[in-house]
């Protein structure tokens, strides 16, 4: 039998393939975030946190603090804020399906939501409730809550997409097993 | 998971943040005026955002059509039944000439503007995403005249304010946002108000006058214009119209519900009234 081992130089390339593809996928969202007037979910939530679900910590931290910055530009938030959030989100995602979790869909609908949820309620008291403007929860009605549920359900369309660019673009150290005619015998 | 918390890449991950946080600091340092780093951003952002509004028209245009067939059958409708109440109002001497009157007035402050320097015409780039106000962003900054703090208008009435500057872009907060404080008052009547936006207005595009006495003179129908008080924008100047007075939750005041009469939510272009009559009068007493 033979055993073929694939390259470390073709696994970097390959990587580094599934990145740029990844800050495409980014561009693409933001371009989709700046688009109209409407209620939009934050897609930049779910995005990083799904690049974060198979990548380790530190790549993780890379591409939630990029889609973070992305995400304050196309909100006009204080530039730094949402990276960092995103950021945070990011590696705790990558370390609990390192150490604690498997990395199924559902455990990403969780964590998702959850981290969603955390994101939408510093938003609204950051962002409204400390200014006093007046009937806050008709913002909350209107603005925060839809966004969370477009949020929360935008993963059943993100989710499928990065896993699709994954399989394609990741190379394991596999071992491909081939049948030598010469040690079959009869 | 240890070991990752003592691992070179933890503390890299350390660095990043403090980046972040202080790119954070310096920016709400730089209060009105966009910092290096958000210039930087939004200058990389601009071409998405130019191509998004270009992707937004399109579909607008192709798709608007089909998805909004009902909803224009429905406005035709409205509109042809107001057409026919009008119709029944011309009968009517008197509000012929009430309205004639209104209308010579209306058009009076639109050619009393002769001391107003305009920029060139903005475009709108994009929308502030999900904002419940309505902000938005316009092609021109400093390079073109704009300061902060001008006024923003259309050719329909006032907009709102350029609350950041950069050097080839700018942030306009709308009359909807409650961070706009603008004096104004009823056209013909010498009863003054604040106009607010308000949260629970803002989404069906409407503003407020707040803080009116009970026995205000402002009524239904009344035609909303500055005051110029303040020197932040000019006097006479369109806002909108009362659609509504109520009475404020504090029970003391009373508020009116402003439509503008530019359609706040729907802007393609605006101006900047870079110069007025009596800009900054309040700052030199």
């Amino acid at each position: 039998m033979n055993i073929k081992l694939i390259s470390s130089r073709k696994m970097k390339k390959y990587s580094l393939i599934k990145w740029g593809i990844f800050l495409i996928t980014i561009c693409i969202t933001f371009l989709i975030m700046t688009t109209g007037n409407f209620i939009k979910p934050n897609l930049f939530i779910p995005l990083a946190l799904c690049i974060a679900l198979y990548e380790e910590p530190f790549i993780s931290a890379v591409f939630g603090s990029l889609c973070g910055i992305a995400c304050g530009i196309a909100y006009d938030r204080l530039l730094g804020y949402d990276a960092i959030l995103i950021l945070a989100g990011c590696v705790f995602v990558s370390l609990i399906c390192t150490h604690l979790l498997r990395q199924t869909f559902f455990n990403f609908f969780v964590l998702n939501a959850f981290f969603a949820a955390v994101v939408s309620v510093f938003n609204y008291f950051l962002f409204y409730v400390i200014w006093g403007y007046e009937q806050n929860y008709s913002i909350l009605k209107s603005v925060i809550l839809p966004e969370y549920i477009m949020t929360v359900l935008s993963v059943l369309i993100i989710y499928p997409i990065i896993m699709f660019i994954r399989k394609h673009l990741t190379v394991r150290n596999k071992q491909v097993l081939y049948e030598n005619p010469a040690l079959i015998k009869d | 998971m240890r070991d990752f918390f003592k691992s070179l890449k933890f503390k890299l991950i350390l660095g990043l943040v403090a980046v972040l946080l202080g790119t954070m600091i310096f920016t709400v340092n730089q209060a009105g005026t966009q910092s290096l780093s958000s210039r930087a951003a939004n200058t990389i952002a601009s071409p998405f955002r130019y191509l998004a509004e270009q992707l937004s028209d399109f579909a607008e245009s192709k798709v608007g059509y089909i998805v909004n067939s009902g909803k224009n059958y429905e406005e035709n409708q409205k509109l042809q039944a107001e057409v026919e109440e009008l119709r029944d109002k011309l009968v009517d001497y008197e509000n012929t000439k009430n309205e004639l009157s209104e209308l010579q007035k209306f058009i009076g402050i639109k050619e009393d503007h002769a001391d107003f320097k305009l920029s060139p015409p903005c475009k709108v780039v994009s929308y502030i995403t999900n904002d419940p106000f309505y902000s938005f962003i316009i092609d021109r900054g400093t390079h073109d005249g704009i300061s902060l703090h001008d006024p923003v208008v259309t050719s329909a009435g006032l907009v709102g304010a350029v609350t950041e500057v950069s050097e080839k872009s700018s942030t306009v907060t709308t009359v909807l946002s409650p961070e706009l404080s603008i004096s104004v008052k009823p056209l013909g009547k010498n009863d003054p108000g604040i106009l607010e936006g308000s949260s629970d207005v803002s989404s069906s595009g409407l503003t407020k006058i707040i803080h009116l006495e009970k026995t205000s003179s402002i009524k239904k129908d009344d035609i909303i214009i500055t005051t110029g008080n303040g020197g932040l924008f000019p006097a006479d100047y369109l806002v909108g119209k009362v659609t509504k007075i109520g009475n404020a939750s504090n029970g003391i005041s009373a508020y009116a519900v402003i439509e503008p009469f530019a359609d706040i939510r729907k802007l393609t272009d605006v101006m900047v009234v870079t110069s007025f009559e009596g800009k900054g009068a309040a700052d030199e007493h």
